[in-house]
């Protein structure tokens, strides 16, 4: 059996303050939004939907409990609807397409509704504490933040701050051009009010104009917390740095946004019965867990774990979707495995366009196969550094 | 009643006193017969229906100092038992918060640890604001933490941010303060009676219930499910970071504290109490409190009393002090004397240059002016008590010379002759020499018996070590003074028996050598100086090559006429390193590191090619190098008879290598690895590095008569 996606839709990134333009659009107005649309532009028989699976990171407040529960409640999908929360941090939006295919490759389910959301302007990240952070067993001579890990890793492996402010740049004018060219258009849905009205219609977190020149501006964003705290635990475990380069900044991470994406995942038959016709095939998953520390290197054995498990090879892979949270990190991996940048994040990343921490994974996975419908080429991977240590990835291949 | 240390007495109004009066002691100190008189003394008083209220009061100058140090150190029952005499200890003021009479702590004076701690068990605390009265809990600084409810009545009243850094930081605040904080509830001054202060506080107000015994009672910014607003996860989260950072992970006690306060704060104080203990346990039984206790407490606190002085000499005081070389080490032998009062003549060989000395102190003190730790007036004061001078006839009213000129032997012995001119028979002459044998240098004086060395350290305002080097014909009586003087000043003396290097010098130099030989077998230069630091050493050996300056070291080497071969072949390289390579250290901005103006220092890059890096390393043998080398030279020191004891091996570690100190100092670490592995690497060393890391034969046997016991203290 294999599982196949016959949809994919994401709202436009808002920028995750308080200000943003989906700051007043709750996350569950967010999920309902895109439940709608694919119920209307698949014209879809929700009766036949198992299972509502959302990855969601800050699971506290309104996003508590169970967001996704909620979510299928508000959707009129119908009382059948059973759903989901999880949390597998910044790639839980890429766990909800891989558990669900999973699923319904087992033939324990026919058709899922999988993504994820994240409003980062309404529960705000961190908000939630975690052992992680504050427990002793845990944290003490453990613990550091993403931002140290991403200047470790630039350090451990010769990054420049010119080097990944390049790779900035870049982002943003490929978000810029592909949004200026329709690419986005669609899988997009406009997130409207009680009337109607748009509240948002295109992602509003990119800055075309950026350049080397104004990033150059920018202090990095993790030295001082480096040096006062934190920076003696990487070194303590990575004796061979004499002092860790931050050059990691805004301008260079990932943008903090609201937003959700899913992806509708049903087995061959449920898509006959349904008369939809399939987009892509969902060809494998792969995740895993790496040091906890550097923390962000788990792409890369994700990677390749999810290649060998397919039998394919990285040069098989037409296009790759490496999410941005910090520069460094889609740039080891296109080191890593000798990938040209020109099919990685073709129309740009997180770094222009936002990461919306449990959204992200399946709208990353949504981008990719939109380009390659827009390409006609076949595979794409998608691929997610993890908090605590971890890499999560995931093989589409086009009918 | 049969009570040696605790008197009890009711008054007419029904208010019961309990007070703490230890006998055959300055201070009432807590110890398993005083702590169970104190609870016997309490609950009389909570059973009898006469009374209506209690008040725990001390008959000393101050409160309660806090526990019995040596009897933790020397706590030889069950980690059950030990758990079972904390929850006793916590039943007894549980009871006594519970028991429906108002409790109030009459704190007169220092409540310290312990002290602290039975204050916070009771309902009301009034402090005498006295100058030198303070309440804190410090048991961090000694390598412990509060073990009888402080982790967890501190949270409940202070919150955790404020629990943690008073706790860590082992705070001790003034009465002021404690009433700011919220931790006493009322001040007097020291005349107030403040047992009457209390008995009134009963008659007119009386509460008697906790606020954690409050069913609505939260633990203040830490509500239910530890860390759910914003901001006590970060909280949290820098603690354990700043933790980390300022041990390296080395001293469990921090951990163990900060554990206590974080699974304590989401439970009920009883539940509370127990998790402190459960930590508290695993802290006392660990061999890093046992050496930082031994070490700190009772070693170094021995040596500060001066209890190392040979017997049967007279304290001799000190009014007027010369000090000859007005350099750096000059000008800080002059701060110090200054400081503990004792009058200075800085001497050089023109008064401006003795002015400059003086500066030095001036530019000090005014640091401390800025951060509000001293006034104009004292500044003035403390100057006042230095006299720049450039003659000789000022030195003839002093009672101690303090010779601190350049290490230059022929000067040394030049100024020896000249002063000697002038100053009384009686007067002790000190070399601050740090290099040159002081038997060698009393040979240019004509009272050798009245020669010694003291051997200050960098910057002696703030090293507590002072070696006091005893030469071949240095008399007795002349050592007896110079411990006498060290201590006067406040400062920590350690015997050593003359000797090149003598003792700090010489250990110090095979902590720097072994790292210089790992650089040019290919470990990279990061590693040697990160697993320096991370194993608790302050500094690395290549950073600190740098400060004395390679060609010093040279110097020192090329003098020294017993080097080993592998020190023949380190001097070697030190000449390629200072001639091929031209590096020479700091003060050409060109050693081991590079010193860019205005940034930080950064290796050398070249290094890598010149030594180019090993494939891989081993964290534990390096750091196991750079300790071993030293350990086993010390011990030499002590087979030797450089020193005459352990303890001044130890000691003289700690405080002058920095050394560190959750080892116990360079003799205990023996016994911190474990005799028997410390044999088995030392041969594993030997054989891969040569014959520094072979164990003398004496060593050998007391490891082997230790069996599975320790080598050199019992505790």
């Amino acid at each position: 059996m294999e599982a196949y996606i016959y949809d994919s839709v994401r709202t436009p990134r808002g920028i995750g303050k308080g200000n943003g333009s989906l700051a007043p659009v709750s996350p569950v107005q967010l999920l309902t939004t895109l439940l709608t649309a694919l119920k209307e532009r698949n014209d879809l028989d929700t009766s036949l939907v198992e299972d509502l699976i959302v990855g969601c990171v800050t699971q506290v407040g309104e996003q508590g409990g169970n967001i996704a529960k909620v979510a299928a409640q508000c959707s009129n999908y119908g009382d059948h609807l059973s759903a989901v929360s999880l949390n597998r941090y910044c790639a839980s939006g890429l766990e909800a397409i891989n558990q669900a295919a999973a699923m319904i490759k087992s033939g324990w389910s026919e058709l899922i509704i999988a993504g994820g959301v994240e409003s980062m302007s309404r529960v705000p990240m961190g908000i939630d504490g975690s052992a992680w952070l504050m427990e002793p067993d845990a944290a003490f001579g453990h613990f550091v933040p993403q931002g140290i890990s991403a200047d470790l890793i630039a350090t451990k492996y010769g990054y420049s701050r010119n080097d990944v402010d390049g790779f900035a740049v870049n982002s943003q004018k490929r978000a810029a051009f592909a949004q200026q060219n329709g690419f986005f258009d669609k899988s997009i849905i406009p997130v409207t009010d009680i009337n109607g009205l748009v509240h948002l219609a295109k992602d509003e977190y990119i800055r075309a104009n950026t350049t080397l020149e104004i990033l150059s501006k920018l202090s990095p964003a993790f030295e001082k917390m480096g040096e006062q705290l934190f920076d003696q635990i990487a070194i303590d475990r990575y004796l061979e740095i004499e002092k860790i380069n931050h050059i990691h900044h805004a301008g260079n991470s990932s943008g903090l946004v609201d937003g959700a994406s899913l992806m509708l995942i049903g087995s061959k038959e449920v898509g006959e019965k349904l008369g939809l016709k399939p987009r892509a095939i969902i060809r494998m998953g792969a995740v895993l867990g790496s040091e906890p520390l550097i923390m962000l290197e788990g792409p890369i054995p994700a990677t390749t774990k999810a290649l060998r498990n397919a039998k394919m090879k990285a040069s098989d892979i037409d296009v790759f979707e490496v999410n941005e949270a910090f520069a460094v990190v889609p740039m080891r991996v296109m080191d890593h495995f000798n990938i040209d940048h020109s099919i990685v994040n073709v129309n740009g990343g997180a770094i222009a366009m936002g990461h919306p921490l449990g959204a992200t994974g399946c709208m990353i996975l949504g981008t990719a196969l939109d380009e390659l419908e827009r390409q006609n080429k076949s595979a794409a991977l998608a691929t997610l550094c993890v908090g605590g240590g971890m890499g999560i990835a995931t093989i589409i291949e086009r009918i | 009643m049969n009570n040696k240390h605790i008197k009890y007495s009711i008054d007419t109004d029904g208010i019961a006193i309990v007070t703490w009066d230890v006998a055959d002691s300055p201070v009432n100190i807590m110890n398993e017969v005083t702590m169970a008189e104190f609870f016997l003394t309490v609950n009389l008083a909570i059973s009898d229906d006469a009374v209506k209220g209690i008040i725990i009061a001390s008959a000393k100058k101050d409160f309660i100092v806090g526990g019995d140090l040596k009897w933790f150190l020397n706590y030889d029952k069950s980690k059950e038992e030990c758990f079972d005499m904390l929850m006793q200890t916590n039943t007894y003021l549980r009871k006594m918060e519970t028991c429906g009479k108002p409790v109030v702590a009459a704190i007169n004076g220092l409540a310290l640890g312990g002290g602290c701690e039975i204050a916070l068990a009771c309902h009301y605390r009034i402090m005498s604001s006295y100058p030198k009265s303070y309440i804190g809990l410090v048991e961090c600084s000694v390598g412990l933490f509060p073990g009888a409810g402080g982790t967890q009545r501190f949270l409940r009243m202070l919150g955790s941010q404020k629990t943690i850094e008073y706790i860590t930081k082992s705070k001790k605040l003034t009465a002021e303060q404690a009433l700011k904080d919220g931790l006493v509830d009322e001040i007097c001054s020291p005349e107030d009676d403040i047992v009457m202060l209390a008995k009134n506080w009963i008659i007119t107000k009386g509460s008697s219930e906790q606020p954690w015994d409050n069913k609505r009672f939260k633990v203040p910014g830490t509500p239910l499910g530890v860390g759910q607003t914003s901001g006590v996860t970060e909280f949290f989260s820098v603690s354990n970071a700043m933790g980390y950072k300022s041990t390296h992970g080395n001293l469990p006690h921090i951990k163990n504290v900060l554990s206590a306060i974080y699974y304590g704060a989401a439970c009920h104080i009883d539940k509370g109490l127990e998790i402190e203990a459960r930590y508290f346990v695993d802290t006392l039984f660990s061999k890093e409190t046992k050496n930082i206790i031994r070490a700190s407490f009772i070693f170094i606190n021995d040596a500060a009393r001066g209890k190392s002085k040979p017997k049967g000499y007279d304290r001799v005081s000190f009014k007027k002090v010369g000090v000859i070389g007005a350099g750096m080490m000059g000008a800080g032998i002059a701060y110090v004397n200054a400081k503990a009062g004792i009058d200075v003549v800085l001497k050089d060989v023109s008064v401006s240059k003795a002015e400059n000395g003086k500066g030095y102190i001036k530019t000090q003190e005014q640091k401390k002016l800025e951060n509000g730790y001293t006034t104009e007036a004292k500044i003035e004061a403390l100057l006042q008590k230095i006299k720049a001078s450039d003659s000789d006839a000022d030195l003839t009213s002093c009672d101690l010379i303090i010779e601190a000129v350049f290490e230059n032997e022929k000067l040394k012995n030049t100024i020896t002759i000249e002063t000697e001119k002038v100053i009384d028979e009686a007067v002790i002459y000190a070399s601050n020499t740090s290099t040159i044998p002081i038997s060698q240098l009393a040979k240019a004086s004509v009272r050798p018996d009245k020669f010694i060395g003291l051997h200050f350290f960098s910057p002696v305002e703030k090293m507590q070590l002072v070696e006091v080097i005893v030469g071949k014909e240095t008399s007795e009586g002349t050592l007896a003074a110079a411990i006498d003087y060290v201590t006067a000043i406040g400062k920590v003396p350690i015997i050593v028996n003359d000797g090149r290097g003598f003792f700090t010098s010489r250990v110090f130099g095979k902590f720097i050598n072994e790292g210089i030989t790992m650089l040019t077998e290919g470990v990279p230069p990061a590693v040697i100086e990160n697993v320096a630091k991370k194993i608790g050493m302050p500094v690395g050996p290549l950073a600190i090559s740098d400060e004395i300056n390679l060609k010093l070291m040279l110097a020192i080497m090329s003098e020294d006429p017993n080097l080993t071969p592998h020190e023949i072949d380190l001097r070697r390289t030190l000449v390629t390193i200072i001639e091929t390579h031209g590096r020479t250290g700091k003060k050409e901005g060109k050693g081991f590191y590079d010193y860019p103006i205005n940034e930080k220092k950064s290796i050398w890059k070249e290094w890598s090619k010149i030594y180019p890096p090993q494939a891989s390393y081993d964290e534990e043998e390096v750091g196991r190098r750079l300790l071993f080398a030293m350990v086993i030279d010390a011990y030499k020191c002590l087979d030797s008879g450089v020193l005459q004891e352990p303890k001044d091996a130890d000691v003289g570690s700690i405080l002058g290598l920095g050394f560190p100190i959750h080892t116990g100092g360079v003799m205990s670490y023996i016994d911190y690895v474990g005799a028997k592995e410390f044999a088995l690497y030392s041969a594993k060393l030997e054989a891969k590095y040569g014959e520094r890391f072979k164990i003398p034969e004496s060593l050998q046997e007391r490891i082997k008569s230790a069996g599975t016991g320790r080598v050199f203290y019992e505790n």
